[in-house]
């Protein structure tokens, strides 16, 4: 095999900085998205979606034999669909009894249903770690700009823009969505215009808990699937959804997209800050704009109460 | 009525889950993590709790009987003697520690077999799951106590060796170990502590030295590990074996240090791809990461082909489950340990062998074989102080020999309570054709006393 060029230009890194950088920024988003929406419509602070996540990862290295990008696409749709039923248990046997309760205690509940997932998870696949072909179609890399770039990255950056561009749609142009708006701004207000704010917050759990699962099948070729993935994204989902400004999904799309990128620059040109990059530039931009980059003070505010 | 149908529905939901979430090509035996390691009660099966007579239940899975099961029934004369497993069995190492439950079993069956001090005395294995927990531990050699545990072993992690001397110095409870970190011996941390297995700075000096021998052609080293104080003596040791044997300075070209459990390594493969340099043939790349970390970056870079730019890829470190979880994408990977099952052929390793994959479903590990060793280590040690007293067995440590299924000896240093022991350099790498996808290309067999 031929050795690869060694360009080191400035230039040349560029390339290979956005697409790494926005390739780790899709699953993050997509993650952050259904916290965001949850946080938005249901003010729960989900700590559970990290084992969604967890479990869609699963649920691929289980199903996915390397075969056809259609096989691909149906385990991806499949992890998706089996932790938005997840969801849904979680949603009407746990929060929908704690919504009166405040956001504290359905943090908590949210965190013992992690842990409560998290014992499921080895019930069901053991506590060995597993791996997950890439799909046959993607595998390798190719060569664009003059950088070598992995084609999986590039199948996440399209993905992720597809859900991005689908969420737009589905929040501003549908009926659910303006629902869905109207609760977030007053519960009682659209109660009283006859929106099913159950209805709503049972849906909007689905959408956040098939999201994460997607989010798990998608990074599964690229990471050892075990009972620590989880632990591992829900934090940086965490802090992409306060840059972003607490319930909004086009926040966490911007703040997932700036993270990484910047993390994977800062790598590159001041390697020294490796593995606190990432909560530098969360420090810093939120020293500038404490509400987020799309978020507004009073739901910040409420977030820090 | 509503509630209960919704309650119905929900159970109903979660079963429909659970049924679609199994995996259709994989059984029990496939993952030994069930319930030799669940439990933390004492391994008495009988011969009529429904295990097969290979030791397997209907189901496939193990059961913490199996390995009393294949031993004579004791007699009224005979005494029985609790050996402690401490280990993480339920945490996230759980993938490292499962083997050592199978190899801790069959330890126990053989032994009996075999018979302790003519058949005086009979093994009784009972675990323990500290979950990586240092305040646990206290709990666990107390509960060990109380039942009657004078002997233990297992002990993995360095936070678990300390912790677990620490937790056992006001008791005459003996500890053999399986830690690697160079700083719990000579001195050993308490009097009834001792380890039987190789330290990390033996395993990375055999490593050095074999890589020297047989790649003297590689002129840089990549590296790419966990940035931790041992991460780093993993390689600075590697290479000082290898500069020493080589008589010529080793050159490091690219070092990437990430932050030790981090499991995503595309900013580091991506730069590593970017600024390769030089010929394959004069390259190396030594990873220090471990576990799901090493399984972690050899996904991040197969897309990459970054795996196929190297003349030779080393790791210090468990590198057997990773690849297994990999399977027959693994790539080939100088691996030191103390033991592959495949490195050696004699009566002893074909009987192990064999009795381990009758109860695990795969081929032992090097976990495995530290578990059965200490096994039979205690028994050698209660035959040569002829007494289970505590103090008497662990004076017996002073100096003993036992042949291991290597080939070679263990021998206990009475000073420094460290043994010396056979080490083993192998390649493995991931083969479709081979038990558990893992074949075994290369061998080559040392003793630390020669390093």
């Amino acid at each position: 095999m031929t050795p690869i060029d060694n360009t080191g230009d400035l230039v040349d890194d560029i390339f290979p900085i956005l697409v790494t950088g926005t390739a780790q920024g899709v699953p993050l988003f997509v993650i952050a998205s259904g916290l965001t929406l949850i946080y938005g419509v249901m003010h729960v602070l989900n700590f559970a979606h990290g084992a969604y996540f967890m479990i869609g990862a699963f649920v691929f290295a289980g199903r996915f034999t390397n075969d056809s990008f259609l096989q691909y696409l149906l385990v991806v749709l499949l992890a998706g669909v089996i932790v938005a039923v997840v969801g849904v248990l979680c949603e009407v046997l746990v929060f929908r009894r704690l919504y009166g309760a405040g956001s504290q205690v359905s943090l908590l509940a949210a965190f013992a249903l992690s842990l409560m997932l998290e014992g499921a998870t080895r019930m069901v696949w053991g506590g060995i770690p597993r791996t997950a072909y890439y799909p046959d179609t993607f595998r390798g890399a190719t060569e664009l700009f003059g950088a070598r770039v992995s084609i999986y990255d590039l199948v996440l950056i399209t993905v992720g823009l597809a859900i991005a561009v689908g969420l737009f749609v589905l929040i501003r142009l549908t009926t659910f969505g303006r629902q869905m708006r109207a609760v977030a701004q007053d519960r009682t207000m659209a109660l009283a215009l006859g929106v099913r704010s159950k209805r709503i917050a049972t849906m909007v759990f689905v959408l956040g808990a098939f999201l994460a699962g997607a989010a798990g099948a998608l990074t599964a070729p690229t990471t050892s699937i075990d009972l620590g993935l989880g632990g591992s994204y829900i934090i940086p989902a965490f802090a992409v959804i306060i840059v972003g400004g607490v319930g909004s999904v086009e926040g966490a799309l911007i703040a997932s997209l700036v993270l990484n990128i910047s993390e994977s620059a800062l790598f590159t040109y001041a390697p020294v800050l490796s593995g606190f990059s990432f909560y530098l530039i969360v420090a810093v931009i939120l020293m500038v704009r404490p509400q987020g980059l799309f978020g507004g003070h009073a739901r910040t505010a409420g977030l820090a109460r | 009525m509503k509630t209960n149908r919704k309650v119905v529905g929900a159970v109903v939901a979660l079963g429909l889950v659970l049924a679609a979430c199994g995996d259709g090509d994989s059984s029990d035996a496939d993952e030994p993590t069930a319930d030799a390691t669940e439990s933390e009660d004492t391994a008495e099966g009988t011969a009529d709790d429904g295990t097969a007579d290979d030791g397997t239940t209907d189901d496939g899975t193990t059961d913490e009987g199996t390995a009393d099961d294949t031993a004579a029934e004791p007699s009224g004369d005979v005494e029985i003697v609790k050996l402690g497993q401490v280990l993480p069995f339920e945490s996230v190492l759980a993938g490292l520690t499962v083997p050592d439950g199978f190899g801790a079993q069959v330890g126990i069956a053989h032994a009996n077999e075999d018979g302790i001090a003519g058949g005086k005395y009979q093994f009784e294995l009972v675990q323990k799951d500290d979950q990586l927990d240092e305040a646990r531990m206290n709990t666990v050699m107390r509960e060990l106590a109380d039942e009657g545990v004078d002997f233990t072993f297992g002990f993995q992690i360095t936070s678990e060796c300390l912790s677990g001397a620490a937790a056992a110095s006001d008791t005459q409870i003996v500890l053999a170990s399986h830690c690697a970190s160079p700083t719990v011996t000579d001195p050993p941390v308490t009097p009834n502590f001792w380890r039987i297995n190789a330290t990390d700075v033996t395993l990375t000096k055999a490593m050095g030295q074999t890589l020297a021998e047989q790649y003297p052609d590689i002129e840089h080293w990549d590296i790419v590990g966990y940035d931790y104080e041992v991460g780093h003596a993993l390689w600075d040791n590697t290479k000082s074996a290898m500069e020493e044997s080589l008589g010529r300075e080793v050159a490091t070209d690219q070092e990437f240090w990430i932050p030790i459990g981090e499991q995503n390594f595309s900013d580091v493969v991506a730069a590593q791809s970017r600024d390769l340099s030089g010929e394959k043939e004069t390259r190396g790349l030594f990873l220090t990461t471990y576990g799901g970390g090493t399984t972690a970056y050899l996904q991040q870079a197969e897309p990459l082909g970054l795996t196929d730019e190297y003349a030779v890829i080393a790791q210090n470190g468990a590198y057997w489950e990773t690849a297994i979880a990999l399977g027959d994408r693994a790539p080939a990977i100088v691996n030191a340990y103390e033991y592959f099952w495949d490195c050696q052929s004699n009566e002893a390793n074909d009987r192990f062998v064999a009795d381990y994959e009758a109860i695990a479903g795969s081929k032992p590990d090097t976990g495995a074989y530290q578990a059965y060793t200490s096994i039979m280590w205690y028994k050698a040690a209660i035959e040569k102080a002829g007494s289970i007293d505590p103090a008497e067995v662990s004076a017996a440590f002073a100096g003993m020999e036992l042949e291991t299924l290597v080939g070679d000896t263990i021998v206990m240093d009475g000073e420094t309570h460290q043994a010396t022991q056979p080490l083993t350099i192998a390649q493995l790498v991931g083969d479709a054709d081979a038990p558990d996808q893992v074949g075994i290309e290369s061998c080559a067999i040392t003793h630390s006393r020669d390093l």
